[in-house]
């Protein structure tokens, strides 16, 4: 039994058939193997002999070359060794000979890159035995075209096999497999063997005629089988008379009736009408498609039953096959074949696990539940869960992580946020650990922080800042160049802090800012220019500010620079400012956060407003305030004071509204008590934030936020007065102010008047912070100490309306204000009104009228600001990355600068001169003139205070100087900067020498002392590269081996070329042309192709443009001659005339010059007229000591005319022409050489050799005539139409000459 | 400190080929710098010019750790890659596996990762190729070898190893001492 499907059967070693047989001989020999078949199927079923009627099905395939005409016959030959070149028709050719090539099939082999190796064809030859031997003799192993040919015989392509095949089905068909059986019956009969028995045979006798065929046991006839071992190719011989001793003869054998074929026989197995019977038999119930959405939806709730379901379906489908092959076998676990696309069935494969081996139901019913309440669900899940995934799979969490990541890194918006999220956090430490803190940002990007949280949170780094300045106070000295770097941002700011003040300023008219204004409400009184602004709707915050105390006042103050500070964009004061108001004034209190929100904005809306407005403002605000002032019913010692001083107010209190936190500085300076020791720590502060300002924003000119850190030193110490300083500074307030007023002067006078720009003015104050810093800080003092009677006419003032209450300007600041309400009603009547009726009201009201507006505002604010954000996101960064080098320059500076202005608060102390006594001086002499009013006002009045008026001067100076200071620390800086002969490594070594002698003039280094032998550096240099190179080349080395391993071309990239450039992704319909840019020349059509040309054609077209001048000039010569000949009698007349008119020119010189020249005795000469005119024109680099160097400078008006005059001589063209023609020179030269003769040009030949004129050069001498006018226009008009005339004559005769001529030409 | 050998290198590339294919290049070849690998303490390090400018300050005996560690040479000349590679091999991998949250601890208890841990797995992985093993946060975990391809990971039963465990980033901490 173990060879039914497995074993292999073979008969008497005939393993192969011989290709050329005949079909006779082939059947011959298909005869005893198809016995051999026969006998292993009745080894099966051994009772039954008569298995004969399956032998079609056992048989082999027939024979397979069917073609045989005579004696040719159809060959498949294989040729190998073939050349590659070899083609078809050549194999056809060459076998031609032989036979008939019916089909020729060639094939090439080739590897990887394409090279082939290995060429054979195939041949489909008709060819008789002899030819084959024949061609086999001649061609086999044979050389052709470099290869050896090899011929063997192949196998039919499976295309003739398959036709075969079919052609032998279908012959079968006809032919009757009966055939076979009764042929070997009949063939046994003859041998005496009937139905397979021989009667009366000894087993083991070989049945005569039939080879194979033993007589076994009982007589039977067995054929001998060849069997083949498993697995082995050795064929055992089986001779089953050998083996047939226990073989028993059963009796109900010879009653089998009708031996069924075994291919007749049937699997049938009869049972009952049960389902497995059913299914044994294989008939299944219908299927049910399973459950698949139902599973994927909801794997684990479905998994008990579609589980279930699955292993039933699973179970019985495999069972079929299974039991039909064998009963009682045990299934190995089977593995169905799942598409990997179902989800479903990898599902089932995963709970088929469970089915193996098990049969029955009840085994598959058992498992189902055991596995779907235990592990089902987990399992399934898992298995539900299996992804798999392209190559190209991106993650997206991953994507997204990185998405978050970036806008993380982002410095903008969401960084601030989280920043201030820290904030909240009021460590110092954080402050500390972030070298940027929100703060500082915000105060830059004051548009980030829009929302009252921010606000809020502002309050909060308010304070960090302050302590952390507290901190840096202790070791920053006051850094000059940080202020002088911020000067340059100062200027922008300066009008908006300008802005500011007008508004504190007008609060009491302007209430439209209700969280500012009643802060404000206060005691500065200023011209503002603001007030013409609309966004400000004037509210009168007036009467709210009287019933204050003092303290409350301190605190006002406070926040109105606070305020101030936010009109300068900064968010902090806002929150200050609300928890101020709150604190001091709780009627206003009501001003929400909302409204000091919205009037940030509006501010912020202000600063919009153009520099021109803000002089106009200025300018206006100016004059009407000098009307006012001489109107004004109050005839207090403001209202005496001019417009300038006013204007100069105005500037002076820009410093104090830039004073930023007051209350923190105030608590850390606790020592402050005088003045002076505030300003200083104040200063520091300043400094130190400057310095971090300076240090994240880099410049942000822009920004006017820039500014604020400057002013917040006086913030605090307004603040820190307040209550310290009160005392004091109602003593020296009235002499502070004055001095204030008179620095303002100063100020102010120092431009040329008082109406110019008004941002100079402004930024001027700003930048020179001690200066303003200072004033402020007194004025607010002087504001206190006047505070409760100001206040009161403040107050009356608000009441009533605008300015029509005058009685409060009986402050310079006040009338200021006066001055400016009355330049608002002036210019703008219908504001006028609005503020009237606003002011009449309390601030809510004001409120109440503006919230739609505002709330669009806000809007449309918060929209500009989130632009300007990202804008000054950018700039930020790039001039952050820009100013890396100087601010550590800066550093230096602002040491150096401390330590002077230091030094100077000591010499304000000790002397009354100022350190730059004479610039102060000047400017206060002139200030002195100009405000007449100045000094006038009571604090000047007082000789007591003169020192510290002089003091506040030297120190104002000091500051004012501040702009000037810039150019002279620059020139500071430059000290520090390694000169240039010091520089690099030979410098270093010059350096060393110097230092060996000092600061020894005598012995200056040079460049010329630097040892030229240092080698050692070059081959320092060069061991770099080097090292590089050896890098380059081991990155060579292992991308060979990686393209050796991979067999991949991988080549370096250049290190030249980054390739994530060319990677970058660019929007191409962003992109706008940039003429500017390089890398938009791109996107230029060049008009010039030639470029392409190769090298020779270029050198072609040089050399041709070279030769191209050449052949111009003959053309040239060629027709001066022409002309010449034409013009010859002409050219006579015309040369008289020349001279004449030199003649004349030389008079006209004499004439003309004479007026203008201060010098008469240079111009009574013509030559030494020349030279200085000629020494005026060039003498600035080459005539540097030369006499005329004085009278040059004024002639310069001089020469403007003559330059006039040379234009219409320049009619005189046919001169000219004449005197070119004669010798080839320069453009200019001829051009200044109207007329030209031959002696003056020899010269100028002779000099040519001269790169640069000489002292008495010729061209000197001759080149002014041609600017200078040779005669009068009238007569040089005159001489032109007497010349005219004469030429069109001449020109007419000469034409009617040339008709003439050609007539007699043509008739000749 | 030194750059490896012809030999040194094939193997290694040979190793780190497993896990990132020809991406190897891009770890040669960088945009951003120059890279190389050095051979310390039969470590190989992968270095950027830079830092290899500066660790030649330091004496080889004192040089614990250059760079970035990408494996050792074992004393039979095998390659070994490290878990400090991962940051490498991971953003180049060509075939990762993805384990399953619950499956997660146990890869990086230095397990092998089973049929029932296996979330995702890209296709086509061949029996026995690297591959780097992600959570299923995309968090690269470790790398292994396919125990089993993409095919027969289908098939296979729950409890069967899909990737056998090389290195994980557990070892950070399992192995402090040894990772340089």
């Amino acid at each position: 039994m173990l060879w039914d499907g497995s074993a292999y059967a073979q008969i008497n070693g005939e393993s192969q058939r011989p290709r050329n047989t005949t079909p006779e001989s082939r059947r011959h020999n298909a005869e005893p193997r198809n016995s051999g078949t026969k006998h292993t199927c009745s080894q099966m079923c051994p009772e039954s002999f008569s298995c004969n009627t399956d032998l079609d099905a056992c048989e082999f395939p027939a024979p397979r070359s069917v073609k045989l005409r005579s004696l040719v016959i159809m060959k498949r030959l294989y040729i190998g060794g073939l050349s590659h070149t070899i083609t078809q028709k050549d194999l056809k050719d060459r076998f031609g000979k032989f036979g008939d090539v019916q089909d020729v099939e060639l094939r090439t082999r080739r590897d990887d890159e394409g090279v082939p190796y290995k060429t054979f064809g195939y041949i489909n030859l008709e060819i008789t035995d002899a030819g084959f031997k024949k061609c086999m003799t001649v061609l086999n192993k044979s050389k052709w075209k470099g290869g050896t040919i090899q011929i063997e015989q192949a196998r039919e392509t499976f295309l003739q096999k398959l036709a075969q095949e079919r052609h032998e089905a279908a012959e079968k068909i006809q032919s009757p497999s009966v055939n076979h059986k009764d042929k070997l019956v009949e063939s046994m009969k003859e041998a005496g063997v009937e139905n397979f028995h021989m009667k009366a045979a000894v087993p083991g006798t070989e049945i005569p005629g039939h080879k194979d065929w033993v007589v076994s046991k009982f007589g039977r006839v067995l054929p001998v089988l060849n069997l083949k071992c498993q697995g082995r190719n050795k064929f055992i011989k089986y001779d089953p008379s050998k083996h047939s001793h226990n073989i028993k003869k059963l009796e109900s054998s010879a009653e089998v009736p009708d031996p069924t074929p075994v291919s007749q026989l049937t699997w049938e197995i009869s049972g009952g009408d049960d389902d497995i019977s059913k299914k044994r038999r294989g008939e299944f119930p219908p299927q049910k498609t399973p459950l698949a959405k139902k599973k994927k939806d909801r794997p684990n709730q479905v998994v008990a039953n579609g589980q279930s379901d699955r292993v039933k379906s699973c179970g019985t489908s495999e069972k079929g096959p299974t039991v039909l092959k064998s009963n009682g076998e045990t299934r190995p676990p089977t593995k169905p074949k799942q598409t990997p696309a179902s989800k479903k069935l990898q599902t089932q494969t995963s709970v088929c696990v469970f089915d193996s081996g098990d049969d029955s139901d009840g085994d598959i019913r058992m498992l189902a539940q055991r596995s779907t309440p235990v592990d089902g669900p987990v399992v399934d899940e898992d298995e539900d869960n299996l992804e798999v995934v392209g190559d190209n799979y991106i993650p997206r969490t991953f994507l997204t992580q990185q998405k978050i990541k970036d806008v993380c890194q982002l410095p903008g918006g969401s960084s601030g946020k989280n920043e201030e999220d820290y904030d909240s956090a009021d460590t110092d430490e954080i402050l500390n650990s972030r070298k940027t803190p929100s703060g500082t940002k915000q105060d830059q990007l004051p548009e980030v922080s829009k929302t009252q949280e921010k606000a809020e949170v502002n309050k909060q780094t308010n304070n960090l800042e302050t302590d952390r300045t507290k901190e840096k106070k202790a070791n920053k000295v006051l850094p000059k160049k940080a202020v002088k770097k911020v000067f340059p941002t100062k200027k922008t700011p300066s009008p908006e802090s300008d802005s500011g003040d007008g508004e504190d300023d007008d609060s009491k008219e302007e209430r439209e800012d209700s969280y500012s204004s009643k802060a404000k409400r206060t005691y500065n009184v200023l011209p503002k220019k603001k007030a013409i602004e609309k966004s400000t709707t004037p509210s009168e915050s007036d009467d709210d500010d009287d019933d204050s105390e003092e303290e409350s006042d301190s605190d006002s103050s406070k926040t109105q620079k606070t305020g101030k500070k936010v009109v300068s964009k900064k968010k902090t004061p806002t929150s200050e400012l609300s928890s101020d108001d709150s604190e001091s004034y709780e009627d206003t209190s009501e001003a929400s956060a909302d409204s000091e929100y919205e009037a940030m904005f509006t501010n912020c809306q202000r600063l919009a407003f153009s520099l021109d407005d803000l002089q106009q403002l200025v300018k206006e605000s100016f004059l009407k305030g000098l009307d006012r002032d001489s109107d004004d019913d109050d005839p207090g010692s403001d209202s005496q004071q001019p417009g300038p001083n006013r204007v100069s107010e105005v500037l002076g209190m820009e410093p104090r509204v830039t004073a930023p936190e007051a209350p923190v500085p105030l608590a850390k300076t606790g020592n402050g008590n005088t003045p002076e020791e505030i300003l200083a720590a104040i200063f520091e502060e300043d400094n130190s934030d400057e310095v971090r300002e300076k240090k994240k924003k880099g410049k942000k000119k822009t920004n006017p936020s820039t500014s604020l850190p400057a002013f917040q030193g006086t913030k605090a110490l307004l603040a820190t007065s307040p209550q310290s300083l009160k005392r004091q500074v109602e003593e020296d307030g009235k002499i502070k102010t004055s001095t204030k007023k008179q620095k303002r002067d100063r100020l102010v006078p120092s431009k040329p008047s008082a109406s110019e720009d008004d941002a100079k003015t402004v930024s001027k104050p700003s930048d020179t912070k001690g200066t303003k810093t200072r004033p402020p800080s007194s004025s607010d003092s002087e504001d206190t100490t006047k505070s409760p009677a100001l206040r009161r006419k403040t107050t009356l003032k608000a009441e009533p309306g605008k300015k029509s209450v005058p009685a409060a300007s009986s402050t310079s600041s006040s009338s200021g204000c006066s001055s400016v309400e009355s330049e608002m009603e002036e210019d703008v009547p219908a504001k006028k009104t609005q503020k009237a009726e606003v002011s009449k009201k309390p601030q809510t009201a004001g409120e109440v009228i503006d919230a739609k507006q505002q709330d669009n505002q806000k809007r449309l604010a918060a929209q500009e600001q989130r632009q300007k954000e990202a804008e000054l996101q950018k700039k930020l960064i790039q001039e952050a990355l820009a100013k890396l080098d100087s601010a550590a320059d800066g550093k230096h500076h602002i040491k150096f600068s401390s330590d002077e202005e230091e030094d100077g608060d000591e010499e304000e102390h000790t002397s009354p001169v100022p350190p730059n006594p004479k610039k102060t001086l000047f400017q206060n002499s002139q200030s002195d003139e100009e405000d007449s009013s100045d000094e006038e006002s009571p604090a000047r009045g007082k000789p007591g205070l003169k020192d510290k008026e002089y003091k506040k001067l030297a120190g104002s100076n000091l500051f004012d100087d501040d702009d000037d200071d810039d150019d002279e620390e620059e020139k500071d800086g430059d000290r520090f900067q390694i000169k240039p002969q010091f520089e690099g490594k030979a410098g270093a070594k010059l350096m060393q020498l110097q230092s060996r002698f000092g600061t020894d003039e005598r012995f200056q280094m040079d460049r010329r002392f630097i040892d030229s032998d240092d080698d050692d550096e070059p081959e320092m240099e060069l061991s770099q590269p080097e090292r590089e190179c050896e890098l380059v080349e081991e990155k060579k080395k292992s991308l060979d081996i990686l393209n050796h391993l991979l067999n991949i071309n991988v080549q370096p990239s250049d290190p030249n070329k980054p390739t994530a450039k060319g990677k970058a992704f660019r929007d191409i319909s962003a992109l706008q042309y940039d003429p500017t840019k390089e890398e938009h020349a791109a996107f230029e059509t060049k008009n010039d192709k030639p470029k392409k040309d190769s090298k020779l054609a270029r050198k072609k077209k040089r050399e041709e443009a070279e030769k191209l001048p050449e052949v111009s000039r003959e053309m040239y010569y060629d027709v001066s001659m022409d002309l010449k000949e034409v013009f010859g009698t002409s050219k006579e007349e015309k040369t008289e005339e020349e001279e004449e008119e030199n003649v004349a020119w030389d008079k006209e010189e004499e004439e003309t010059s004479q007026p203008m020249a201060v010098d008469p005795v240079t111009v009574s000469s013509h030559l030494s007229t020349n030279e200085g005119e000629a020494s005026s024109g060039f003498k600035f680099s080459f005539f540097g000591g030369d006499t005329a160097a004085d009278t040059t400078t004024e002639r310069e008006e001089y020469r403007f005319e003559t330059l006039k005059g040379a234009k219409v001589s320049w009619q005189v063209d046919p001169r000219f022409q004449d005197s070119s023609d004669e010798e080839e020179e320069e453009e200019e030269e001829a051009k200044e050489q109207t007329d030209t003769t031959t002696p003056t040009a020899e010269p100028l030949a002779s000099k040519k050799a001269f790169f640069f004129f000489r002292l008495d050069d010729e061209r000197l001498k001759e080149g002014p005539k041609a600017f200078c006018r040779s005669s009068k226009l009238e007569d040089q008009r005159e001489m032109w139409e007497e010349k005219r005339t004469g030429l069109i004559e001449e020109y007419r005769k000469k034409h009617k000459d040339a008709r003439r001529k050609l007539k007699t030409s043509q008739r000749n | 400190m030194r750059p490896l050998t012809d030999d040194e290198t094939k193997t290694m590339f040979e190793k780190l080929s497993k896990y990132i294919g020809e991406n190897i290049k891009h770890l040669v070849d960088r945009p951003d710098g120059t890279y190389c690998f050095r051979l310390h303490n039969d470590r190989v390090y992968y270095i950027s010019e830079t830092i290899l400018k500066l660790a030649t300050n330091i004496s080889r005996g004192k040089l614990v750790s250059v760079g970035t560690c990408f494996g050792k040479f074992t004393k039979t000349i095998k390659f070994r890659l490290h878990i400090t590679a991962l940051d490498f091999l991971a953003p180049y991998a060509k075939f990762k596996v993805w384990v399953k949250p619950g499956q997660e601890q146990s890869f990086l208890y230095g397990n092998h990762v089973l049929k029932s841990g296996l979330g995702r797995i890209t296709e086509n992985t061949n029996q026995y190729q690297g591959v780097v093993v992600y959570s299923m946060a995309d968090v690269p975990l470790g790398f292994g070898v396919a125990a089993k391809s993409t095919q027969e990971c289908r098939r296979v039963d729950p409890m069967s190893i899909v990737v056998f465990h090389q290195a994980d980033i557990g070892e950070f901490i399992r192995s402090e001492d040894t990772l340089t």
